[in-house]
């Protein structure tokens, strides 16, 4: 759906590093944030219903959260065919942008799925 | 103490799903009611749209600076940041005026305080209704421990102090939907959308000054600025991509005649493109004109790779066996696949360069420039069209020499 956007926008973005010159497409760097903070939401999303089902309390779930999110850095870079250069501005925005953003959706998810099913 | 409360069946019913409910819904309906009333009273002021425009031209040559040549840049710096009537020249006076006269628009007055109001009313409203009817009892669990402190903040309907943290009330189910519900607001809404606090603050506060001090930041940044040429290591750069190519065929007679060839070729194009820039720093009105020049200097680099192919073909063709000429002929293909990603890079920042050149000349219209560029023009152009029927000669044939070994080699 949307990740596969990323591929077909992805050549255009930066040229050739022997020369320290890159030039950076703007509105496809900006594509592919939007793509990397959408994943980011839905995933936590999904993540936190997920966690709230199986019970996990305190500590668990968010070291739940942490591994949704690491999953997600990984299928990610997958996606990007493990070189972060042509399509991102530098590793740490594939592997760190909107961890924490997704945190407090996690959270809500979370609450709500747990008390679905095991208080009420 | 961790004992597990049994909890009514009814508060899930009729408070959580509700609740999160109604925030979900005045959440998109405060999307739109934003974007109507937004829409109808858009009339943007002209002269901050002006400005606005001069400082994304600054902020272009800025960043596009080292594709044109040193003195080209400091003519369009001059034509920026000049005491008199350069564009981002802003005179001590009328800085003040614009400020003041920014608060005191009735309009824009308005503007801003629908705004706010948009965005604390519908929050305000809500707390109200939660408080008044979802008061008095353990709305949730929170699945994670918190300390005594919190006991305060979340719980505050329940006066048992016995019961567990993590049993809170609905109110705190309320600001949790309320921090919660942004990330699904960025999925549902697309990016347009309106409920972020925070962003909101960022935008209004960074509205108001914009015009007036950024002028001078642009300004300070543009003069700060060290202009740094990178097109004469473009040459060096065709040539690592083709080396990088090349490497994987190892005929060590080929490799030494290549690295001549190369080094021959790149002095050779350096004196070119050194004759052919006098000929760029033109401010020429016409834009056939300007993108002209564009495609002489793609074709300029083109032409140097296959002058280096040519070169090579010639030469192994009169030594060795077929076998070689074969590879050659590989080689040949494999450069020709190099040409056009050796290309791409010229492509974008040609791109970027017309942006900048197209601008300037619109300008340089509206306003009486007496600068020497209006007599360079006329004898440069005599030059240049030499330069460009010249480059154009050379590269059509080739063509038609390189695709006949690409059809050979299938």
């Amino acid at each position: 759906m949307a990740s596969h956007d990323e591929s077909s926008v992805s050549r255009k973005k930066s040229s050739d590093s022997v020369d320290e010159i890159s030039t950076f497409n703007a509105e496809n760097m900006q594509n592919n944030a939007k793509i990397i903070s959408y994943s980011r939401t839905f995933m936590s999303i999904i993540g936190g219903v997920i966690a709230g089902i199986l019970g996990f309390t305190g500590l668990t779930g968010f070291i739940f959260y942490f591994l949704v999110m690491a999953i997600m850095s990984v299928g990610l870079a997958a996606k990007a065919g493990f070189s972060a250069h042509p399509y991102f501005d530098s590793w740490n925005q594939i592997l760190l942008d909107g961890f924490l953003g997704g945190l407090l959706s996690f959270v809500l998810f979370w609450t709500f799925a747990y008390d679905m099913v095991h208080i009420f | 103490m961790a004992e597990d409360l049994v909890l009514d069946t009814a508060i899930r019913d009729w408070v959580l799903i509700p609740l999160s409910v109604v925030m979900v819904l005045i959440g998109i309906l405060r999307y739109f009611v934003s974007k109507l009333m937004r829409s109808s009273n858009q009339v943007p002021d002209p002269k901050m749209v002006k400005e606005g425009q001069v400082i994304i031209r600054a902020r272009n040559l800025r960043a596009a600076a080292n594709y044109i040549p040193a003195k080209s840049f400091r003519a369009r710096r001059v034509y920026f940041s000049n005491e008199e009537n350069g564009l981002l020249y802003v005179p001590k006076g009328q800085a003040q005026n614009a400020q003041a006269q920014m608060f005191s628009d009735p309009n824009m007055a308005m503007d801003m305080m629908k705004k706010n109001l948009s965005m604390i009313i519908p929050q305000t409203l809500t707390f109200a209704w939660v408080n008044f009817f979802f008061s008095g009892f353990v709305a949730a669990k929170i699945p994670f421990p918190l300390t005594q402190r919190f006991r305060s903040m979340l719980q505050n309907g329940i006066d048992l102090s016995t019961v567990d943290v993590s049993y809170v009330s609905s109110r705190s189910w309320y600001f949790l939907n309320l921090f919660g519900l942004r990330g699904l607001f960025s999925l549902i809404l697309g990016e347009e959308n309106a409920t972020d606090d925070t962003q909101r603050m960022m935008q209004m506060s960074g509205f108001g000054f914009d015009p007036t001090k950024s002028l001078g930041a642009e300004k300070d940044s543009l003069d700060i600025f060290q202009h740094e040429w990178a097109l004469p290591k473009f040459e060096q750069r065709a040539e690592a991509v083709l080396k990088k190519l090349v490497v994987s065929v190892p005929t060590p007679v080929a490799e030494t005649i290549k690295t001549e060839e190369v080094k021959t070729v790149v002095e050779a194009s350096k004196e070119e493109k050194v004759a052919a820039t006098p000929a760029h720093e033109v401010v020429t009105e016409e834009q056939k004109q300007v993108t002209k020049e564009e495609v002489a200097e793609e074709q300029v680099q083109v032409t140097e790779e296959e002058v280096v192919t040519e070169e090579q073909k010639q030469v192994t063709e009169e030594e060795v066996a077929p076998e070689v000429v074969k590879e050659k002929q590989e080689e040949a293909t494999k450069e020709e696949v190099a040409a056009p990603p050796a290309e791409k890079p010229a492509a974008p920042e040609a791109e970027t360069k017309e942006l900048a050149e197209e601008a300037v000349p619109e300008e340089a219209v509206a306003k009486d420039e007496t600068k020497e560029p209006v007599e360079e023009k006329i004898e440069a152009e005599a030059p240049k069209e030499a330069v460009i029927d010249e480059t154009k000669e050379e590269e059509a044939p080739k063509f038609t020499e390189e695709e006949k070994p690409a059809a050979k080699e299938e």
